[in-house]
């Protein structure tokens, strides 16, 4: 194919920002509430509290088991349809809130087991140290445990939000204009849809490597 | 005269406001949701040219769009709310109906077309445009009319009339055309002038706008007799006789006033945006007498015309039918079928992008790991980079789309000229092979590095080559330390495969999609595609835990499994 031509792209900006804003809301929305959900559940599926520990498991297996494009169609389509059925008629354009409940609880599910994982390398001396010292069961795990746990998956956890990051692109099948949905219509639209993927691949490429330099560097100071 | 008539028409609209009976208390259905919430909905598609779409900045323009906005000045009108906040909510052709049905958006207006089938789900207006279905080709195609298509590829956008048209016809001449549904009017044209079908079938005004949208338009003509005629309506839900009144009230006072005919010229005959090309459209008869009479008449008579009086009111709650399933599709078959041709493309997808991803995962693995091949190492670094750190999405794309575009001249036209699903799994494996064998070489390479140096130095010591060293010593050893983490990379292939939904491959979760858009029963087809995913997922954790126990290395593990 002939000469590439990324002037819509430069003319596109203001849109290429509204759809960055998208993006930003919904990956910060997830990350934030999947980590407090993620953190309860992991707690949860720990818990002696035997029916907790299996609607925790269950929880968990099931968002982890079904692909994320199944989910956030789920959360537009058909949630607000039974909600609708409980609470009355929802209003409005839900795509962008139904976009961040359904990243935010599919993302718990994964913040969950990374969170397990960092709560049993805490070895089991410590919760009995924290019992024996007279601490309850929950304060030793706010204040011991779950401190411990975070610093040493932190690496994980933020690899995570990578991957949250570039998986906010699939809000494309409910039709969100993210950054990359965005760099598509505009592409669609102006008849360059080659010059913008490639735009778009590269953006993505280029924050995705600062921030894997960056956790890599985490990495090496947490090992020390 | 029509300057006159301008000035007058807004006047006129108020009085014949004023002067309507309001009965302010009796509001129901949606004018009254409209009233207590303070706002209303309107979908809009996004590229139904010249009928609802973004002109420049994402504004939302067009001919159904106008005619929508003056049923907005209506509502506010008669609920008496000048500062009523209006809503813009984008649809396509395959959510447009659920979108009504369950709410989210109170009225429709771009390029539907009222039919039986349809207006099962929700209620239609007095029709806004009439259009025959045809094809935009490109002048040199040698296509001039439907029965050319034999043995050729037709695209068309899904979820349409046109789709069903098309298979129908495809069945019942057994034509053996290649199909492609595209996800929007937009993507079908894109297909059609990439040179990945011969055609496109859409409506008449459509494809007139679509064209106007090439780079150059004349190299594209439509053509073909109409194979049907179709009449487009405003959609809104069903048994809201009150709302659906007041809609065609201010409808049938644009087009016998003049004003609807003032608003086609402006789309259809007149420079629009976002290039300022004229489509030419003049207007057709079946037009003019529409706006001399308006009415809601569809073109598919087999049905009884709703009326609003003698609808039987929708009974409140889902009706669960899992009979759906095992009823037939209107192109043969039961859905039960459409399910299991997604789950094979689904199974068939991951498992040989799994190998392709084994395939180059490995060497690359190796050579992420090896300590004295600085370049293979960096290159393998690199490799790992990019596909780690580029969106599935964005890679699917840039394989599908761009690939072909930037390969030398006959290569990519040799692709675009394959069948349509050998396309999209093409994309779809490559992509999906390549983005897995970045994770499994980082496992590789993982396992590798946990193997103790001794082991290698040991191989070399008793006169093993390198390549010896790592087929019978290290090799054998990581690949089954690196098993556990390999499962769970391999069942997120199965999850990540559903991302070829969006090129149109016809995987289980499109078949979700597909379902929902035919049946009008959302909850049986994603509950049915959910439950097949989860058995997906038991059916790959049970045979790896088998193959993990049987080849498990005592002593050596990468993540402790409890």
């Amino acid at each position: 194919m002939i000469g590439l031509d990324f002037s819509s792209a430069l003319a596109a900006w203001p849109l290429l920002l509204e759809g960055a804003i998208v993006t930003a809301r919904i990956t910060l929305t997830a990350m934030l509430v999947g980590l407090v959900w993620g953190t309860v559940l992991a707690v949860a599926r720990l818990s002696p509290v035997r029916p907790l520990a299996w609607l925790a498991t269950l929880y968990i297996n099931l968002f982890r088991s079904v692909p994320l494009v199944m989910v956030i169609l789920w959360f537009f389509l058909i949630v607000p349809e039974v909600l609708h059925g409980l609470f009355g008629r929802a209003v409005g354009d839900i795509r962008l809130a139904s976009a961040m409940v359904a990243f935010a609880l599919f993302e718990a599910a994964y913040y969950a087991e990374i969170l397990r994982a960092g709560i049993l390398s805490v070895p089991h001396g410590q919760m009995e140290a924290g019992l024996a010292l007279g601490f309850t069961r929950g304060a030793t795990l706010r204040s011991i445990i779950l401190p411990q746990a975070f610093r040493n998956m932190l690496p994980l956890l933020l690899t995570q939000a990578v991957i949250l990051f570039q998986d906010t692109s699939l809000v494309y099948v409910i039709g969100l204009a993210d950054f990359f949905g965005m760099s598509y219509k505009i592409g669609d639209r102006d008849g360059r849809l080659t010059e913008m993927l490639i735009m778009a691949g590269a953006v993505y490429l280029c924050i995705g490597l600062l921030f894997s330099r960056l956790v890599a560097r985490l990495q090496k100071r947490f090992s020390k | 005269m029509p300057k006159l008539l301008r000035i007058l028409a807004p006047f006129a609209c108020l009085l014949v406001l004023l002067l309507a009976p309001r009965p302010v208390l009796a509001l129901e259905g949606t004018l009254r949701k409209i009233q207590e919430s303070g706002a209303i909905t309107l979908g809009h598609r996004e590229s139904s040219l010249p009928f609802s779409y973004y002109g420049d900045n994402q504004q939302v323009i067009g001919y159904s769009h106008t005619l929508m906005l003056r049923v907005v000045r209506a509502i506010k009108a008669q609920l008496a709310m000048p500062d009523l906040r209006v809503r813009l909510m984008p649809v396509n052709s395959s959510n447009r109906i659920t979108l009504v049905q369950n709410g989210t958006v109170d009225l429709e207006c771009g390029s539907t077309t009222n039919n039986a089938e349809r207006r099962k789900q929700v209620a239609f207006s007095n029709t806004i445009f009439i259009v025959g279905t045809r094809l935009l080709t490109h002048v040199s195609s040698g296509v001039k009319d439907f029965p050319d298509l034999a043995g050729k590829t037709v695209v068309t956008t899904a979820g349409t009339t046109s789709e069903r048209l098309l298979r129908r016809m495809n069945d019942d001449n057994r034509m053996s055309m290649s199909l492609i549904s595209a996800k929007d009017h937009g993507e079908s044209f894109m297909i059609l002038t990439t040179g990945r079908a011969v055609a496109f079938m859409m409506d008449d005004a459509l494809l007139f706008g679509e064209r106007a949208k090439a780079k150059n338009p004349r190299e594209w003509i439509v053509t073909g007799t109409p194979l049907s005629q179709e009449a487009y309506g405003c959609m809104m839900r069903k048994d809201d006789p009150a709302f659906r009144a007041l809609v065609n009230e201010t409808l049938a006072w644009l087009m016998t006033s003049g004003e609807a005919e003032r608003i086609y010229a402006q789309w259809f005959t007149s420079p629009i945006p976002p290039r300022g090309l004229n489509l030419h459209f003049p207007i057709s008869e079946a037009m003019k007498n529409l706006f001399r009479e308006p009415n809601d008449l569809s073109f598919d008579q087999d049905e009884p015309r709703q009326t609003a009086a003698t609808t039987p009111a929708r009974p409140t709650g889902y009706h669960w039918n899992w009979g759906i399933l095992t009823s037939a599709t209107p192109s043969g078959g039961t859905y039960l079928h459409w399910l299991i041709t997604g789950l094979f493309w689904t199974v068939l997808l991951s498992v040989s992008a799994w190998l392709l991803a084994l395939a180059l995962g490995i060497p690359l693995g190796i050579a992420r790991a090896s300590t004295h091949r600085l370049v293979w190492r960096n290159l393998a670094m690199a490799y790992v980079e990019l596909f780690r750190d580029i969106p599935l999405l964005v890679q699917l794309f840039l394989w599908y789309f761009v690939l072909p575009e930037l390969m030398p001249g006959p290569w990519g036209e040799a692709i675009k000229g394959w069948r349509p699903e050998a396309q999209q799994f093409l994309a779809a494996w490559l992509c999906l092979g390549m983005f897995t064998a970045a994770r499994v070489a980082e496992q590789v390479r993982a396992a590798l590095q946990a193997i103790p140096p001794g082991q290698k130095e040991a191989a070399l010591a008793l006169g093993l080559t390198s390549v010896q060293a790592y087929r019978w010593v290290l090799l054998p050893v990581a690949l089954r330390i690196t098993l556990p983490p390999l499962t769970s990379e391999f069942l997120n292939v199965f999850k990540n495969s559903s991302v070829a939904t969006t090129i149109g491959l016809l995987e289980l979760s499109r078949q979700a999609q597909q379902l929902v858009d035919y049946t009008a029963q959302p909850y049986e087809a994603f509950i049915a595609v959910t439950l097949l995913y989860l058995l997906i997922n038991l059916t790959v954790l049970f045979g790896m835990r088998r193959l993990e126990q049987g080849v498990r290395v005592p002593g050596l593990a990468l993540e402790g499994r409890e």
